[in-house]
């Protein structure tokens, strides 16, 4: 019997996923195989923060043994990129030379770290923290004695998430950031605040409404230069400015690109026998850096994949979360939205910030720092869209606020 | 009901019987040790009853005399005498008064001194206040607030019988067949003379009730006929009861004959002004058939009594009203028998005793006029006088006038806050800033005159001090003192005879007790008396020390004739003029001064709430109290309302010529259209802009000089303002510099309702400004809470220092705010918990959902406890288990390793059948779990389950 050929360029969390739904939905449907260019499997690069803090070790963030996938038939290349896709033939070129067919594409390259075209950024000392390799090296250089000055450059997510890790390891971290705010594209001006002073609680210090002008060397990192021309000794600066779809595979095979490789609902690429999901895709315009789109897009395409033409994937209201502890952080919808109508509870000495956006009587973005027990609540109430204005006075207060409004006897809110 | 203490609960050594402070009924109440309250100050230790023995009351009592042992705390009390507000010694602060006093006799005569005294000082105060006076500065200038209550009755009682007598007795209003009341809400303002008329008419249901008020007050409730009549109008409603007398053959021909004077005059002037029912009820604006039932019940009704108050008397034509009322009694012989009397009810607890002494610019003492040569050289005889008054001094509007313009040039002020009650009090207070030389003598710091005095004397109050009282059914009783003198506070008699010594005449004033001077008052009473003056007590001139610390109630007059007292005067038909007649007094009835105009378009009421006395001195500090009406309210009828765009609690401005309040409004379908009505007793200390004083004019009656408070001619438009709220602190503070506050006292915190026109740009700074530096609060160690909406522009905020909630405010635009007792309980603990934070600023208690633990995995918002009770009762062994039953760890997977480890320990424990604890190195913040709310229940119920109330 003849089973389609299934090969997945990329093993992290996108293709992982892709494969538990493979496995429940259609076991044995597909002859699959995976090449990843890193030495280990796939595993939850989410975690690497706490893997750099040190609250997880390598085996906690693995997301499959191999002997998972010697149970489920599926061969696994590690340490093995593709280098080539024909798709003329249907043939790629491993970089060890392995040709292999295929019947079915997916493409899951995922992303690389954006890092700035400014000069000494080839200099010894220059990281990212993107893989497993990158988090060794880094606790690597916080395990030596000489005190290394650590530069993060971003202060969002991934930035504040590494400076937290690394100042766990007890280094000296400083953030660096081109705003006034932290995470200012996921925070307000009080969270941010919030944030900022948390931080610095742990020992973590700021240069705001900074830009990274220069590094300089010789041969190692000794110093960067700041736009206004303050300079800071740095041994090792980390980049965390942000992302990019890692897309010249499928580019340079003619596949439909523009910040990513485009697709279609059913995550269909121009060629209709390759498939793309995670951070290398772009839907609709958009790209995707948090897992839950992610996540859905291999729900569909697993479908998609065992033959049902209905599947198909949308956008949503995307939550994201910080993983810093004892500082939880949910956002979702439109929190940061000059049009809405804003709610705010705030406890500064406890770093406890909830801010709801308004609109129209309904609620259309949440942001909770410090506090994150209603999010998902506040989620189901953007998701179903539904008029608040009943319980407007208490919302921000929570789940258990509103519901003994509604219930008999319960004191009625203010309208 | 308050408590009663029958005899033999209690044993007689631990009771102090005392009467209350407040209104004229003069109840008896019982003051005991309460072991069994909890003791926190002074007014906690105590507790009351009322006397069922007391002949005013016979175990009843009002919620304000209920609530008086919660007024003895020392807050707010003045306990030392104080010169330019810097505390010195008596000796001091009497000699700079006696010395002041002395040079501006001295340099501007007699009449440039005066004293303003008080309805709520003892008889004995009041003799010793009025001897110095006219006996010693040869002064007429005392005059008393008892001239803004009752001066107008006196004037009637004095025209008619000769002299100032109340002819009846309580009882007479529960053995009368037809009780009306006139301009007396009697049920807020006399609560118990109304629960005596409530329980006859409940025993006779033949008798009949008829309340005579422009308002539908709570009194109507027991009313079986309501006259709203046009304010102001009452005189034509009485004269039209003389012609309706005469025309229905109800004349008592033979009493007219025998014991009056000036009937025929009177009756024609009564005839030619009210001729018929229907004139009567055009002229009043009431319905015929009701004038008709009225006319119809008075006429035919023997047992009559006409309980007339502040709607009669509070007139510029209030002694006519007064007379009005007094010719239907003569007229039909219904005076001086059982059920049948005009009766003047008084407002103050003591108004009665300073008529007896001649506390009043109008009389000379002891129920002698001047006018008379024979009763001025009797009394400075009596007194060895130096110099005696020579004539009236200066009623209350007249002697303010008279500060104002720089003749009165020193002024003492007794026990009374004459800068709020004066009607054009802005004026008042004018002329208090104005004075020379001001003497306060008070129990309290700070009132809204006492921050005009160069002098202040601390002044022992109810509960310290020591004497008598006379109630309205003119029955003396003994106040008693059951507390010792706080701080350096004396009694006001004992000030008033220090000055009298120190200006010379240490004889004169040499009293070593408060029962030596009863016994000069009482000597003076009968003193060359002949039974030519009803006021006597000649009777108990030489009673003993001991015998006035026993004195039982009593009715004057106790003299020769009636040792034991006396229920009811004139049963003889005997008046107290040269001829023994009584007098008809021709009334032409007088419409109020007020004027209604486009500009002023509403007629504006004032009166007493059932709850607050006077100026709140002493009621604003009971929490209780002040929760009947919490704040200064406007009453409307709804239609007016309604005709102003305003609805119920919206925030009124109350204008006229003389000034502006701010008040709440309040939807009264009792309340005629066209007419407005506002309480007395709010004033600087206790809003912004609530003092009525202010709106009315000093237009006063031409006899008795008692202004007309109950007529004033405003503008009603609503206030609209920029935020509104309230502010609750847990210690004083100043009041804020807004449009509208009021100040409320409550248990554990003070409270202010808020409103401005002007926006507040950060309400956190602002609580900041207004609160730390009074509460004592470094604001770098404060936390703010708070929770604000940009689309409803609500603000709510929390200030906290040291997890001690400090204070809260709720701000909303349009005024929508959370009820406020739950909040101030919170003020009730020490700390605030954590987890009633949330609580505090949402301002209610949550459910108290099901406590799941602090947070696991975040994606599905899954808390630890959810997680330990699926690995323990279900049994689930790994992370799959736990997903396929919570979704926990099935999407970013975050939380898996935590997961992991729960269920290594639960198991772990459960081989120790060791209680489940939370695994080592998980690093989930505990704190920001939900954590169980508080049984706030139960938390209630313990702070207001005080037993007995």
């Amino acid at each position: 019997m003849h089973r389609p050929k299934l090969v997945i360029i990329g093993n992290g969390m996108a293709c992982c996923r892709l494969l538990d739904e493979l496995v429940q939905l259609a076991p044995g449907r597909h002859d699959i195989e995976v090449f990843g260019s890193e030495a280990t499997g796939g595993y939850n690069r989410i975690l690497l923060s706490p893997l750099v803090a040190g609250q997880l070790g390598p085996q906690d963030i693995e997301l499959h043994t191999s002997d998972w996938y010697e149970e489920h038939g599926i061969l696994r290349h590690c340490g093995e990129a593709i280098v080539e896709i024909n798709r003329e033939t249907r043939t790629l070129t491993s970089s060890k030379g392995r040709q292999v067919h295929y019947d079915q594409l997916v493409v899951a390259t995922g992303s690389r770290a954006r890092v700035p075209e400014i000069p000494g950024t080839d200099l010894s000392g220059v990281r990212v923290l993107r893989t497993l390799d990158d988090a060794d090296a880094l606790i690597g250089q916080t395990r030596d004695d000489s005190g290394k000055r650590f530069v993060v450059a971003g202060g969002g997510l991934l930035g504040l998430e590494a400076a937290w890790g690394l100042r766990q390891r007890g280094a000296k971290v400083t953030v660096v950031h081109n705003s006034e705010r932290l995470m200012n594209r996921q925070l307000d001006h009080k969270a941010s605040d919030i944030l900022y002073h948390q931080l610095r609680a742990c020992g973590i210090e700021f240069v705001m409404n900074a830009r990274l002008a220069s590094l300089s060397g010789p041969g190692r990192i000794e110093s960067i230069q700041l736009a206004d021309g303050h300079k800071l000794d740095a041994d090792v600066v980390l980049f965390a400015i942000g992302i990019v779809p890692e897309t010249s595979l499928a580019c340079a095979s003619g596949l439909d690109t523009a910040k990513a490789v485009v697709v279609d609902a059913q995550l269909r690429t121009s060629d209709p026998r390759v498939f793309a999901l995670g951070e290398c895709s772009e839907f609709q315009g958009q790209t995707f850096g948090t897992v839950e789109p992610i996540y859905r897009q291999a729900a569909v395409l697993a479908r998609v994949l065992t033959g049902d033409e209905q599947a198909k994937f949308g956008l949503a209201t995307t939550p994201t979360q910080l993983k810093i502890s004892g500082m939880p952080l949910f956002s979702s919808g439109a929190y940061v939205d000059d049009s809405a109508e804003e709610m705010a509870y705030l406890e500064p000495d406890r770093g406890t910030y909830r801010k709801l956006s308004v609109r129209d009587g309904r609620l259309v973005g949440v942001l909770l720092l410090g506090d994150t027990s209603d999010a998902l609540w506040y989620q189901e109430l953007i998701d179903r869209s539904q008029q608040i204005d009943r319980m407007r006075d208490i919302l921000v207060f929570g789940r258990a606020f509103a519901e003994s409004a509604e219930q008999p006897g319960g004191v009625p809110c203010l309208q | 009901m308050p408590p009663v203490v029958k005899r033999g609960e209690v044993s007689s050594d631990q009771v102090t019987d005392t009467t209350c402070a407040y209104c004229g009924v003069g109840c008896g109440i019982k003051v005991f040790r309460d072991e069994a309250k909890p003791s926190q100050g002074t007014e906690r230790c105590w507790n009351l009853a009322a006397d069922t023995a007391h002949p005013a009351n016979l175990g009843r009592l009002c919620s304000k005399g209920s609530a008086l042992t919660e007024t003895l705390g020392m807050q707010g009390r003045l306990l030392s005498p104080k010169i330019h507000g810097q505390n010195v010694n008596w000796n001091r602060a009497l000699d700079h008064v006696a010395k002041r006093f002395s040079e501006t006799l001295k340099t501007h005569g007699p009449n440039a001194v005066a004293l303003y005294v008080s309805g709520q000082l003892l008889t004995e105060d009041y003799y010793v206040a009025n001897k110095l006076t006219k006996g010693f500065m040869g002064s007429g200038n005392i005059d008393t607030n008892s001239r803004l209550c009752m001066s107008s009755a006196v004037a009637a009682h004095t025209r008619a019988f000769g002299e100032d007598l109340v002819p009846g007795c309580y009882q007479d209003l529960e053995i009368a067949d037809l009780v009306v009341l006139v301009g007396s809400n009697t049920a807020w303002a006399h609560p118990v003379v109304y629960q005596r008329i409530a329980a006859a008419k409940e025993q006779r249901p033949q008798m009949r009730v008829v309340v005579v008020d422009p308002r539908r007050t709570a009194t109507c409730e027991i009313a079986d006929l309501h006259l709203a009549i046009e304010p102001g109008s009452d005189a034509v409603l009485f004269n039209g009861v003389l012609a309706a007398l005469a025309d229905t053959g109800q004349l008592d021909d033979g009493f007219i004959a025998a014991h009056t004077q000036g009937f025929d005059q009177t009756l024609d002037s009564a005839r030619r002004t009210a001729p018929s029912a229907a004139a009567v009820a055009a002229l009043c604006k009431s319905s015929t058939q009701d004038v008709e039932r009225f006319l119809d019940w008075f006429c035919h009704t023997e047992r009559v009594v006409t309980l007339f108050s502040q709607g009669i008397n509070q007139s510029s034509s209030g002694v006519d009203k007064g007379n009005a009322i007094i010719n239907c009694h003569l007229a039909s012989g219904r005076i001086g028998k059982p059920g049948a009397a005009p009766f003047s009810i008084t407002g103050q607890p003591n108004a009665m005793g300073g008529r007896e002494v001649g506390g009043l610019a109008s009389m000379l003492a002891a129920h002698m006029p001047f006018g008379s040569p024979d009763d001025l050289d009797r009394v400075a005889r009596f007194w060895k006088a130096p110099r005696i008054a020579a004539g009236p001094g200066l009623k209350a509007v007249d002697l303010f006038r008279a500060v104002h313009a720089g003749q009165v040039r020193a002024l003492w002020i007794a026990g009374t806050n004459p800068a709020v009650s004066m009607p054009e009090s802005d004026f008042v207070q004018e002329a208090l800033r104005r004075c020379e030389f001001l003497v306060v003598s008070e129990c309290v710091e700070v009132t809204d005159t006492s921050r005009y005095a160069e002098v202040l004397l601390p002044a022992a109050g109810w509960g310290e001090k020591d004497g008598t009282v006379t109630n309205s059914e003119r029955r003396i009783s003994r106040q008693r003192a059951f507390l010792p003198l706080p701080g350096e506070a004396r009694p006001d008699w004992w000030m008033f005879a220090q000055v009298g010594a120190r200006l010379g005449h240490p004889e004169a004033f040499d009293y070593p007790s408060a029962a030596a001077v009863f016994r000069e008052h009482a000597a003076l009473s009968g003193f060359e008396n002949n039974a030519s003056r009803a006021f006597d007590i000649s009777g108990l001139h030489s009673i003993s020390d001991q015998a006035y610390d026993q004195l039982q109630p009593v009715q004057w007059p106790v003299n020769t004739a009636h040792p034991q007292g006396c229920e009811r005067l004139f049963s003889d038909g005997r008046f107290y003029t040269a001829d023994q007649r009584a007098r008809f007094i021709p009334v032409q009835p007088e419409a109020p001064r007020a004027r209604l105009d486009q500009s002023h378009p509403v007629l504006l009421n004032t009166g007493r709430l059932r709850d607050q006395w006077h100026t709140m001195t002493r009621t604003g500090k009971v929490p209780r109290l002040t929760q009947h009406r919490e704040e200064p309210e406007l009453s409307l009828s709804p239609e007016d309302a309604d005709r102003l765009g305003c609805k119920a609690g919206d925030l009124v401005e109350v204008e006229n010529e003389r000034g502006r309040l701010v008040l709440r409004l309040r939807l009264d379908p009792g309340m005629q259209s066209g007419q407005a009505f506002a309480p007395i007793h709010w004033n600087d200390q206790y809003a912004a802009h609530a003092r009525v004083g202010q709106l009315i004019a000093a237009v006063t009656d031409p006899h008795s000089g008692q202004p007309e408070f109950k007529q004033t001619a405003v503008r009603v438009s609503p206030y609209q303002p920029a935020w509104q709220g309230f502010l609750v602190t847990r210690g004083p503070i100043p009041a804020p510099a807004v449009d509208y506050w009021v100040r409320l006292e409550r248990p554990q915190c003070a409270r202010f309702e808020l409103a401005d026109r002007r926006p507040v740009q950060d309400f956190r700074q602002w609580l900041l400004e207004h609160t730390s530096t009074p509460l004592g609060i470094d604001s770098r160690d404060a936390t703010v809470l708070e929770y604000s909406d940009t689309g409803t522009g609500r603000t709510r905020l929390a200030l906290i220092a040291d997890d001690r909630l400090q204070a809260v405010a709720y701000l909303d635009p349009a005024g929508r705010l959370p009820p406020r007792d739950w909040i101030e309980e919170q003020f009730h603990a020490d700390q605030l918990p954590i987890e009633q934070r949330r609580a505090l600023l949402a301002g209610r208690p949550s459910s108290g959902l099901q406590d799941t633990g602090p947070v696991i995995c975040s994606c599905f918002q899954v808390g630890k406890h959810s997680i330990l009770d699926v690995i323990t009762r279900q049994g689930a062994t790994n992370v799959e288990q736990i997903g396929a039953q919570l979704r926990a760890g099935t999407n970013c997977g975050s939380c898996i390793p935590e997961l992991r480890n729960l269920i290594v320990d639960a198991n772990a424990a459960a081989d120790s059948t060791a209680p489940v604890e939370a695994p080592a190195g998980i690093t989930v913040d505990e704190v920001s779990g939900a954590a169980p709310q508080p049984t706030q229940p139960d938390a209630r119920s313990a702070v207001s389950g005080r037993s007995g109330d």
